[in-house]
């Protein structure tokens, strides 16, 4: 079901691990989640970052209007302050980034949709699916 | 001789992270080299290397880490700062006990950028966050206990609350029973938009060096600091901008006039792709009474730019134009290369 980084789609998906409540996640906690001001899901479960290089320009230009570069400062800044923050973890091959939140329960990734597998779930982005014309990251 | 043990006990900490793989520990590290030429009395045009800081980072068991950061700076031959060195306890993603020496947790800059220049959007910190050793004015390091608090109700708020050494004290002991207490309330509004307010409460003994003051100069009788300041800092996609303020205010302890000194920057910034315009002004307004302070009143103007080859890589130039009661009017170009590894 996967398909190599080459191939994939420019259409992003967020996917969580089955066993995550959560369904829908508004874009502010998207935002906050992925800059490491919040690191824990509304059910407490402590989030594990995930970003997948192939994708990784247009999601943080869609849901941060941050480019890699000015990412990466931001959690270097983290990390030089003493933050309680564990820095995003970065797969580049989908297969292994489908395993990752597979195996773990407070796993938050983003990858191309076409390379999400049955094993992990979709979230909807301020209710909107990625299929939806009005998906906020696109 | 300082080198020299500075050097021991950088490699020291070197091997010891080596040997601890399994406590996830980390060597991390800013420098930064300038050149600049003012128009001031007997200025000469000059190349200048900045901080050389290295900072560790040790998740040492569940729930528990440290933090140190080394600086090695030239104060007459280089010489070696132990700025922050923190050991922390966390029971839960929330909540913070820590020990050790920290920035104090009064206002933004002091405690977002440290003292890595590539992280700074300016050459310098502004005048009011300037370091202790540099001529600051404010307590900007504080040895003691911080409890803290991050991402509380729907709201985000956190909040700091420390008690340490006082105004003239050392890493290593205070000259005076009563201790510092610092109060602060934060909330990140927005991913981009972030507010606070802050409390201090300190008192300063008869003996202390006076801040601008001569050899010599010391405070008379003991007065007590207390200091009210607030923030909004805002990170968009494009627009950057930051305010902060505090009020610092002196009351003699066996009664008297009180005295309060106003400081305050304002910065903006606009992000074109990897570049970014800037202008910040910063002021300093004293009471000339002030006990503590030697009054110097003090406006600075800085435009300038910076451009990010990478995360770790970066370019500043700066113009400035300074004004102190004491100095008169100087005018300064300034270029910095920054980096971190």
């Amino acid at each position: 079901m996967a398909v190599p980084p080459a191939a994939a789609t420019a259409q992003v998906a967020v996917i969580v691990n089955r066993a995550n409540p959560i369904q829908n996640l508004p874009l502010s906690d998207l935002q906050r989640l992925y800059l490491g001001q919040s690191v824990t899901f509304p059910n407490r479960v402590r989030v594990a970052l995930v970003t997948y290089p192939a994708a990784e320009a247009p999601f943080l230009l869609a849901a941060l209007g941050m480019t890699g570069d000015r990412f990466r400062r931001h959690w270097m800044e983290l990390v030089f302050q003493g933050q309680d923050v564990t820095p995003p973890k970065a797969i580049a091959s989908g297969q292994e980034l489908n395993r990752f939140v597979a195996e773990h329960p407070g796993a938050l990734a983003f990858i191309d949709l076409a390379a999400v597998e049955q094993t992990v779930k979709i979230v909807t982005i301020d209710g909107r699916a990625p299929a939806d014309p009005a998906y906020r990251l696109r | 001789m300082r080198t020299l043990r500075g050097t021991v006990l950088l490699l020291s900490l070197a091997l010891a992270a080596r040997g601890a793989p399994a406590q996830d520990t980390q060597i991390r590290g800013f420098t930064d080299v300038i050149a600049g030429a003012s128009d001031a009395d007997d200025a000469n045009a000059y190349f200048a290397l900045g901080q050389y800081d290295l900072y560790i980072t040790s998740a040492l068991a569940p729930k528990w880490s440290f933090l140190g950061e080394l600086v090695f700076e030239f104060d007459e031959d280089f010489v070696v700062d132990l700025e922050r060195l923190i050991i922390a306890y966390r029971p839960n993603s929330h909540v913070q006990i820590a020990v050790g020496k920290h920035h104090t947790p009064f206002g933004y800059w002091n405690n977002a950028y440290h003292h890595g220049a590539l992280m700074q959007p300016t050459i310098e910190r502004p005048e009011m966050f300037l370091f202790e050793d540099d001529g600051g004015i404010l307590p900007i390091h504080t040895t003691g206990l911080l409890v803290a608090g991050r991402d509380l109700t729907p709201l985000h708020l956190g909040f700091d609350a420390m008690i340490g050494n006082g105004i003239g004290s050392t890493p290593i002991a205070d000259n005076d029973q009563p201790k510092s207490v610092t109060l602060a309330l934060h909330s990140q509004v927005t991913h981009a938009l972030k507010v606070g307010v802050n409390f201090y409460d300190d008192h300063i003994a008869q003996g202390t060096p006076r801040i601008y003051g001569a050899p010599g100069d010391t405070v008379t009788a003991g007065l007590t600091q207390r200091m009210f300041g607030g923030y909004a800092v805002y990170f968009g996609r494009a627009l950057e901008m930051m305010g902060e303020y505090q009020r610092i205010t002196h009351v003699p302890t066996a009664g008297g006039t009180t005295t309060a000194t106003d400081a305050f920057y304002a910065y903006a910034g606009y992000r074109l792709g990897k570049f970014v315009p800037y202008a910040r002004y910063d002021g300093l307004l004293f009471d000339p009474a002030d006990p503590y302070y030697v009054a110097n009143d003090e406006h600075l103007a800085v435009l300038g730019a910076r451009y990010d080859f990478a995360a770790t890589v970066q370019i500043k130039v700066e113009y400035r134009h300074r004004e102190t009661d004491r100095e008169g009017s100087v005018n300064e170009g300034v270029i910095q290369a920054a980096v971190g590894f």
